[in-house]
């Protein structure tokens, strides 16, 4: 069975089926540029409305994208300081922190949003400066501190699954607490926290359109106006199933890139 | 003034739900309507998860795969835009080609919606379950004579359920926070009702905290439930302790 292969197909097995999807999609819009939107449009309404608004959808699905890159970097520093604090010693900390990770994770994102987005100032007036605090700051400030509560509870598992010997070494060689978790325990659980923060960034980038409901305009406002600009019934659905593609397409390769991480790591292991 | 109005506006806020018995009935009305939509779409969708699961055992490769389609296509695509796609899409479609007497309601649209998306879900957990079903116990069981329903119902489907548990209660938990989404197509659930009280009454953060409040409570109140639910149905010699 040990047959050696040429290269690693792995990356190609994931990548393929998003290639393809992409790949369908360029066509579309190609064939749609070229031929001209008219000849297109009266040969076929359907392709000549998707691809005269892939432009515009693609704006708002890269506003996604980069709001749910922006979110996952700030709340995976966040979640790894808030999780080292629910490591802490004090009792009365870990209690406060709990409660934290709790009320963040097992509220729905809409209604956090909604808290953040009308119960929030516009901006700022602190001693004669104003600091703007527009909606897709919102957005981000929302959304970093859920994938910050996620990723806390990720750090915490990691790190409870590392031997206790690890810790006790750190403390006979001198190091602070912080010390031991920032150059012992944290190196040793990047492998396997690895997956599970893929999956909350996957999950988080199909939260994420969400934001069209406070006003920003990403590919679902996009979709929205094309449908409505478009003025026919029959192009509602193709719309919704066009940015259903896009999103599956993207997360899709992250699904996959995940699940070979984690076999990776499986066959480490044992 | 009377009592409930003096609390509801105590220390400057104004809680209208306290003492304003339209708003109150509105409030009260949003949380059932929430309750009933996420109970609806648990048992859909766990009915739903288990037997897509079994089947995804029994079956042959091409269910294998439509299955593995299925779980992929929900659970990497935003649920808003699954919401807005049955919505707005299937259901004008629906009404054009069956003719103007097929109307289906947004909250029927929603529940579809919401059962597909956490049924995909419900899957890929009980999927895990009954892969963790010990082969030697099917073997004991065929070697007793059992027939393969009986083996299903009586073994498989015991062991599956209380391996999949913890994942399960996640899924519910995330079921609750998406009926919310029934927001952007005009579900009357808690949210929109909150929503609708703020606009005539213009207390954003009065609502939000009750909003909270209440999210936090009936959620809390599913992860006790389904905590109490794994210890009832612990099997002896089983889990850590």
């Amino acid at each position: 069975m040990n047959a050696i292969q040429p290269s690693d197909p792995s990356l190609w097995k994931i990548v393929r089926p998003a290639t393809f999807i992409f790949g369908a999609t360029a066509v579309l819009y190609l064939t749609g540029y070229i031929g001209g939107f008219d000849w297109l449009r009266s040969h076929s309404l359907m392709l000549g409305a998707l691809s005269e608004w892939t432009p515009s959808l693609a704006q708002g699905f890269l506003l996604d994208i980069w709001l749910t890159i922006a979110s996952g970097m700030i709340g995976t520093v966040l979640g790894v300081i808030i999780g080292y604090g629910s490591l802490s010693k004090s009792e009365y900390l870990r209690r406060v922190i709990w409660l934290c990770i709790q009320f963040l994770r097992n509220t729905p994102g809409l209604v956090f949003l909604f808290a953040v987005a009308f119960a929030t100032p516009y901006q700022f007036d602190i001693g004669g400066t104003t600091i703007p605090f527009p909606p897709e700051a919102k957005v981000i400030f929302c959304f970093s501190l859920k994938i910050s509560a996620n990723i806390a509870e990720i750090v915490r598992g990691a790190v409870n699954a590392t031997p206790v010997g690890q810790w006790e070494a750190g403390i006979t060689i001198g190091l602070s607490r912080f010390k031991i978790f920032r150059l012992i325990i944290l190196p040793q659980c990047l492998p396997r926290m690895v997956p599970p923060w893929m999956n909350i960034m996957a999950l988080f980038f199909s939260v994420v359109p969400i934001a069209s409901l406070i006003g920003i305009e990403d590919a679902v406002t996009y979709a929205g106006l094309a449908i409505s600009s478009e003025d026919t019934s029959t192009l509602i659905m193709p719309f919704y199933l066009y940015v259903l593609t896009w999103f599956f397409a993207t997360a899709y390769i992250l699904q996959e890139a995940t699940r070979f991480l984690e076999k990776r790591n499986e066959e480490k292991t044992s | 003034m009377d009592l409930l109005e003096q609390i509801g506006t105590l220390g400057g806020f104004n809680y209208t739900i306290v003492y304003d018995s339209f708003d109150r009935a509105r409030f009260i009305r949003g949380i059932g309507f929430t309750v009933s939509l996420s109970l609806a779409c648990m048992v859909t969708s766990i009915v739903g998860g288990l037997v897509l699961a079994l089947l995804y055992h029994v079956r042959g490769r091409p269910t294998k795969m439509l299955i593995e389609f299925f779980v992929s296509v929900f659970r990497n695509t935003p649920p808003l835009v699954q919401i807005y796609f049955f919505f707005f899409g299937l259901g004008t479609f629906f009404a054009q080609t069956f003719g103007g007497g097929f109307v289906v309601s947004a909250t029927a649209w929603a529940m579809v919606s919401l059962t597909l998306f956490i049924g995909a879900l419900n899957t890929e957990c009980f999927r895990a379950g009954v892969q963790a079903v010990p082969e030697g116990y099917l073997e004991g069981a065929k070697a007793l004579g059992l027939r393969p329903w009986v083996i299903i119902w009586k073994i498989v489907i015991p062991l599956a359920v209380r391996a999949a548990l913890p994942s399960l209660t996640n899924n519910l938990v995330e079921l609750i926070k998406a009926t919310s989404y029934g927001y952007a197509i005009a579900v009357p659930e808690i949210l929109y009702v909150s929503h609708q009280i703020w606009a005539d009454e213009l207390n954003v953060i009065e609502m939000m905290s009750a909003l909270f409040v209440t999210y936090f409570l009936l959620i809390g109140g599913l992860i006790y439930l389904m905590r109490t639910l794994e210890q009832r149905m612990t099997l002896p010699g089983y889990g850590s302790n």
